[in-house]
């Protein structure tokens, strides 16, 4: 009879092996998740936008190579909203920032009431974003909005055009409204990590409030600030929803467009997708898209090491 | 038309479905949940979905149906376009879609529908000499001769689109005389008074003159173009005509110089909300829209929490007009034919053969309870005439609505050619093109005759990539 040893299997996992597969196998309900859940919708979203599928056509899907990204630099609209993204993105990104940044300062300093004052600039953050959108609609109207009809008490017949001649920068005013609440408390949270003892010591060398605040503070909030201000570009490139509901018919069935000035990219792609069932351009549209934030990201990265304050330095 | 035959080697709408299904099970397993078998119907039973809005048939009227019916087992999902295009790519596709007519040759064209010309022509509860007359959009011969020919769906109820909603209240305010309900105004009759009873208050507007569903504008066009001897497409719908087409270019240029002169609601002059409350709340005068209107104001009116829209219905200001003449003639057709077909079972689970039951389900729904309770709702006319006994005539306003759509019947009894190579949405593409630029074109970054020909290059690249699709 021949020992057990001789019929075991030649090869053996190293403690190595056995290491990774007990790791991947802990990890694969994840693991399987992220393959159906990530990787497989966006695998079919970048083949999808090489092909004619229209939503019906699928006995006739057919290969069109890179025709829908070709026709990107040819189609006035898209190019004309992709401006208009930039536009936005350099318009709240920076009120934000500087916003949400000043407002944490002036919170970190006061001592009394800055959990109630927190949670008041937090509120807006969770109100969901039709209701914020319905909100300002009815308080912006040209003719019968709250604030309009304040405007015409003081000077009759006076109308603020917000939510058309202004939409840019009504649309601002809302989305860093709504945002307040998540940029204070990141900013808080980064200056109450500044030790105190920095602003002592500074003070102590003959510094007043604005030098700390600009030689310590400031370079000491960088990281913060960058991460900041790459999650808030990446945000605003993406904008959607906010200026769909504040359009004309209040986003309801797509039977109206947003105002031209507010009539962003991400915007357009959903019409192109919903509005045309043209899946391949409307996906081609969203990929090119999101070449552009990479490249911003890589940028932003690289330039890390000009502004941003890092232990090693 | 031929029936598409099935691929044999493995298609990509083969690798969607077997992605689908590969993924689903690895889930499944996944999550340890036990298989889906216990939802499944058993041997001799019929599970039919019917993708529809919850507002349009409800959990009661199902559960009767259950019931009532051994072996079927109805359910209902909402209606979403997007996922009924997932379904249709994984083979899922429900049995009874809700639809409407700018659907259907698109759908005859990619074999979406059932032929349903058997089953009625052996139906005891449906009988074509019964059916109003937009349940033609659901008659085809091929995807550009619609209007007769085979039947693969029905309108679920219907109305003439077009009639005049005049708010009294705010035209005698305005000191203009009351129009006949019985006689049609003439388009510019409509145009003048939309102008004279706009209210402003400098950049204020306090009353607008008109409004519409935008989301219909193109399809008002091409009914306008009908009516002008015109059409916005060439005969066998390869193109679309815009420029130079004065049946075309006249309507639209009747909607947008009300915009223009600022006695419609527009993008440079928005409502708060959308017409309906703006109409009610006496801050617009005229809306031209259906009858499925005169249900809206009902449901309103008696809202407690609005008493002005209550007593604006006691004291008569609400009232229903024909669709106004254009050009000296006079129609008002549907334009929406909002129903149900029964989808091609080869996009069904492995072509599954319960297209009795699905059918079952259909009649039922067009002719049954739900057909009795929408016709006596007053959000729309029976789409079997035999029903019409049922439409609300309770109320003055009842009665006043239902003497001018009586009188309306007869001028609504054509079908609009749509497009089969175009996408059938609110609004289709030469709508959307005009709404996404008319705003430039209002405040002269953008000439009329440069979007005429933006709507009309969009419209024949979107016609050209259809045709390409099918």
């Amino acid at each position: 009879m021949a020992s057990l040893s001789a019929i075991k299997p030649r090869w053996r996992l190293t403690r190595r092996s056995r290491r990774a597969l007990n790791f991947y196998a802990f990890i694969s309900p994840w693991l399987i998740g992220f393959i159906l859940l990530t990787l497989v919708p966006v695998a079919v979203g970048v083949w999808l936008s090489f092909t004619n599928y229209d939503g019906l056509n699928v006995n006739n899907i057919k290969w069109v190579g890179t025709a829908w990204y070709q026709r990107f630099p040819r189609d006035r609209q898209a190019v004309e909203s992709l401006k208009l993204v930039f536009i936005w993105t350099a318009l709240n990104t920076p009120t934000w920032l500087v916003l949400s940044f000043v407002l944490a300062f002036i919170m970190s300093k006061v001592t009394r009431f800055r959990g109630f004052f927190r949670t008041m600039w937090y509120l807006p953050s969770v109100i969901p974003v039709v209701a914020v959108a319905w909100t300002w609609r009815t308080l912006l109207n040209d003719n019968y909005g709250l604030i309009n009809q304040a405007v015409n008490t003081i000077r009759s017949g006076t109308v603020i055009h917000f939510l058309t001649e202004e939409a840019l920068i009504s649309l601002t005013m809302i989305s860093v409204w709504m945002g307040l609440g998540n940029g204070i408390v990141i900013f808080l949270a980064g200056l109450q990590d500044i030790s105190p003892e920095l602003e002592d010591a500074a003070a102590i060398d003959g510094a007043g409030r604005l030098s700390s605040l600009r030689y310590i503070i400031i370079p000491m909030m960088t990281p913060i600030i960058f991460f900041q201000l790459v999650q808030s570009i990446v945000f605003a490139m993406q904008m959607f929803a906010l200026p769909l509901l504040l359009s004309p018919s209040g986003g309801a069935g797509l039977s109206t467009a947003p105002q031209k000035d507010v009539f962003l990219y991400m915007i357009y792609a959903f019409q192109q997708i919903f509005q045309r069932q043209r899946f391949g351009y409307g996906v081609a549209l969203i990929w090119i898209l999101f070449a552009i934030i990479i490249v911003i990201t890589i940028v932003l990265f690289w330039s890390r090491r000009y502004w941003v304050w890092t232990e090693k330095k | 038309m031929e029936k598409k035959t099935a691929k044999r080697e493995l298609s990509r709408r083969d690798f969607l479905r077997l992605a689908g299904a590969g993924a689903s099970g690895t889930l499944l397993s996944v999550a340890g949940l036990p298989a889906l078998a216990q939802d499944s119907p058993t041997a001799g039973e019929a599970s039919i979905v019917m993708m529809y809005h919850s507002n349009e048939i409800s959990d009661g009227e199902i559960e009767q149906f259950n019931n009532d019916n051994e072996g079927i087992t109805l359910t209902r999902i909402d209606t979403d376009i997007t996922r009924f295009f997932a379904m249709l790519a994984a083979g899922t596709a429900p049995h009874l879609l809700r639809t409407q007519a700018p659907d259907i040759p698109q759908y005859f064209a990619r074999d979406v529908m059932l032929n349903l010309q058997p089953y009625f022509e052996a139906s005891g509860a449906l009988d074509f000499d019964d059916l109003a007359a937009p349940n033609d959009y659901y008659k085809v011969v091929s995807p550009t001769e619609i209007g007769q020919g085979d039947i693969y769906g029905m309108a679920k109820d219907w109305a003439p689109d077009g009639f005049m909603w005049l708010h009294t209240g705010l035209l005698e305010a305005a000191g203009i005389a009351l129009p006949d309900p019985a006689t049609p105004l003439s388009e510019e009759e409509v145009a003048a008074m939309a102008l004279e009873v706009t209210q402003k208050e400098g950049d204020r507007t306090l009353v607008t003159g008109f409004n519409t569903h935008t989301g219909f504008i193109d399809r008002f066009w091409m009914q306008m173009a009908l009516m002008d001897g015109g059409s916005l497409f060439s005969d066998d719908f390869s193109q679309a005509n815009v420029v130079g087409n004065e049946a075309v270019v006249d309507a639209i240029s009747w909607f947008h110089d009300m915009m223009a002169n600022g006695s419609m609601n527009s993008p440079l002059n928005p409502s708060v909300s959308w017409f309906g409350p703006d109409y009610a709340n006496g801050q617009l005068a005229m809306v031209y829209t259906g009858y499925w209107f005169s249900g809206q104001l009902r449901g309103m009116a008696t809202n407690p929490e609005e008493p002005i829209i209550g007593e604006s219905m006691e004291a008569g200001h609400y009232q229903m007009h024909p669709m106004f003449t254009w050009k000296g003639v006079r129609k008002n057709l549907c334009v929406t034919a909002a129903g149900a077909i029964v989808t091609n079972p080869s996009f069904r689970e492995a072509g599954a053969d319960d297209n009795d039951a699905a059918w079952a389900a259909f009649e039922w729904f067009m002719a049954g309870a739900p057909a009795h309770g929408r016709a006596a709702s007053g959000w729309g006319l029976p789409a079997l005439k035999s029903l019409n006994h049922l439409i609300p005539d309770d109320t003055a306003f009842d009665q006043q609505t239902l003497a001018v759509v009586n009188a309306e019947f007869e001028h609504s009894t054509d079908v609009l050619g749509f497009n089969p190579n175009l996408a059938g949405g609110e609004p289709m593409v030469p709508g959307a093109t005009y709404l996404n630029n008319v705003e430039a074109a209002l405040t002269g970054e953008l000439s009329f005759d440069d979007m005429l020909q933006l709507i009309e290059d969009e419209t024949n690249f979107a016609i050209e990539e259809g045709m390409f699709n099918i």
